[in-house]
C-alpha cells in the first residue's frame, strides 16, 4: 500500500534520484586525443606514400676509366693480357670489342671493318642477343668483370642503361660484367 | 477507505534505492585506443627517421625528368645528386645550367661546341668537392670518395651525359651512381 510522503521527503527523494546527464568534459577524465590521432594517421599515410615511391629506385654504378689503377675498377694485375672488353651503343645496334678486335655477329670470332656485333631488330635493340653474346665472352674469360661502355653522341641514355643491364648478369642471375667504366665514346 | 500511512525514513531510503536501480549506469564507453596510439607513434617516428635519411625522396618525376628503367637491385646510397632533366642541370637541387632539349649550350662549355668541360657545372662541383674534403678532414668516418648520384632523364643524349661525366671526373668525382627505376624485365618496363 502506497505511503504518504511529505513535501520534504519528496524533495529529498527527487534530489537523490534525478539522473544527471554528464557533459562532454565529464564523461572521461582523460584528454580527448581523437583529433591528434587524425593528424597522426594522416601523417603516416603521407609518409608511407612518399617512402613507397623511394622503394622503386635503384642505382647502377659506373666509374671513369683511370690511368692509374684505383677506384671502383681496381683489380690486381693479371699475368694474362687483359680482355679490355668494350661495348659501344650505336644507332644500328651494339658493338662488342675486345683487345683482339671487334666481335662479329654470332660472337664466335672477330671481324674487321664496320661490323655491328648485335644488330638492331626492327625498331628495338636486341637486348637478349647482347646478353647471350656477353655470356659467351664470359665463358671464354671467366675472371673478367670489367667492361667499358660507350655510345654515339645521339644515343639516348636509357638505351645505355638497358645495355648495361644486359651485360651485368645473365638470365640465371650469374654476374657477367658488372664493373662498368664509362668512356666518352670516340670511335 | 483507510487513510494513507505516513512514510518513514526507511521508506524514503527504500524508494531512493529502487529508483537508483532503474537509473542508467554511467558506464565506461569508448574503445581503449592507447595501444593503437603507442603503435602509431612508433610508426610515425620510424617513418620520419627513414624519410629524413633518404634524400632520394626529393626526386619527382615529370615530363622533364623521366628516369629510365633498369634491372639493377643495388640500393640507393646517399651522395651529392646531379640531376639532368630536359631543360636544366641541377646540383643538390640548385640549378646551375640551362639545357635545350637535353643539349648543353656551346657557350657554357670550354672550347665551344666540341668542348667537353661544362664550365658552370665544373665550378659548382669543385665547390662541392672542396666542401666534402673539408668535412673529410674533420671527420675520418666520412672520407671523400668522389661519389656522385646522377639522376638523368632517359632521353638525354649520350653526348650530354659524356660531357657531364667528363666534367664530374675533372672535379674529382669518379664514382657515378645512376639512379634508375626498378623493373624486372630487361629493356625497361
Amino acid at each position: 500500500m502506497p505511503k504518504k510522503f511529505t513535501a520534504a521527503q519528496r524533495a529529498y527523494i527527487k534530489k537523490h534520484t534525478t539522473y544527471h546527464e554528464p557533459g562532454p568534459d565529464e564523461t572521461d577524465d582523460e584528454l580527448n586525443i581523437v583529433p591528434f590521432l587524425d593528424i597522426v594517421v594522416n601523417l603516416i599515410m603521407f609518409l608511407l606514400m612518399s617512402i613507397s615511391s623511394v622503394a622503386f629506385y635503384a642505382q647502377v654504378e659506373a666509374s671513369l676509366p683511370s690511368y692509374s689503377r684505383g677506384g671502383v675498377g681496381s683489380r690486381p694485375p693479371d699475368d694474362e693480357k687483359p680482355l679490355n672488353l668494350n661495348l659501344t651503343v650505336v644507332e644500328n645496334g651494339f658493338i662488342l670489342a675486345g683487345s683482339g678486335g671487334k666481335l662479329a655477329p654470332g660472337c664466335q670470332d672477330t671481324a674487321s671493318g664496320s661490323v655491328i656485333t648485335v644488330p638492331r631488330t626492327g625498331n628495338a635493340y636486341d637486348l637478349p642477343a647482347l646478353r647471350t653474346c656477353a655470356s659467351r665472352v664470359k665463358a671464354e674469360f671467366p675472371d673478367e668483370v670489367k667492361i667499358t661502355v660507350s655510345a654515339d653522341p645521339l644515343i639516348e641514355y636509357q638505351f645505355l642503361v638497358q645495355a648495361m643491364d644486359a651485360v651485368r648478369e645473365d638470365d640465371e642471375g650469374e654476374t657477367l660484367f658488372d664493373e662498368v667504366l664509362l668512356s666518352a665514346g670516340v670511335r | 477507505m483507510a487513510e494513507q500511512e505516513q512514510a518513514t525514513a526507511a521508506d524514503v531510503r527504500r524508494i531512493i534505492r529502487k529508483k537508483k536501480k532503474r537509473m542508467p549506469h554511467p558506464e565506461h564507453h569508448g574503445l581503449n585506443i592507447y595501444p593503437m596510439m603507442d603503435m602509431m607513434t612508433i610508426l610515425l617516428v620510424f617513418m620520419v627517421m627513414q624519410f629524413a635519411s633518404s634524400s632520394a625522396a626529393s626526386i619527382t618525376q615529370n615530363e622533364e625528368l623521366r628516369i629510365p628503367y633498369s634491372t639493377s637491385t643495388v640500393e640507393l646510397q646517399e651522395t651529392t645528386p646531379v640531376q639532368i632533366s630536359r631543360n636544366a642541370i641541377l646540383v643538390d637541387g640548385e640549378q646551375v645550367l640551362e639545357l635545350r632539349n637535353g643539349v648543353v649550350d656551346p657557350s657554357s662549355k670550354q672550347g665551344g661546341g666540341n668542348g667537353f668541360l661544362i664550365t658552370p657545372l665544373f665550378r659548382e662541383m669543385q665547390r662541392v668537392a672542396e666542401l666534402k674534403k673539408l668535412i673529410a678532414a674533420q671527420n675520418t668516418r666520412r672520407p671523400f670518395e668522389g661519389n656522385v648520384q646522377i639522376i638523368a632523364d632517359g632521353r638525354t643524349p649520350f653526348r650530354t651525359l659524356a660531357e657531364v661525366v667528363y666534367t664530374l671526373g675533372q672535379s674529382e668525382f669518379k664514382n657515378m651512381r645512376f639512379i634508375v627505376n626498378k623493373t624486372q624485365n630487361l629493356g625497361g618496363g
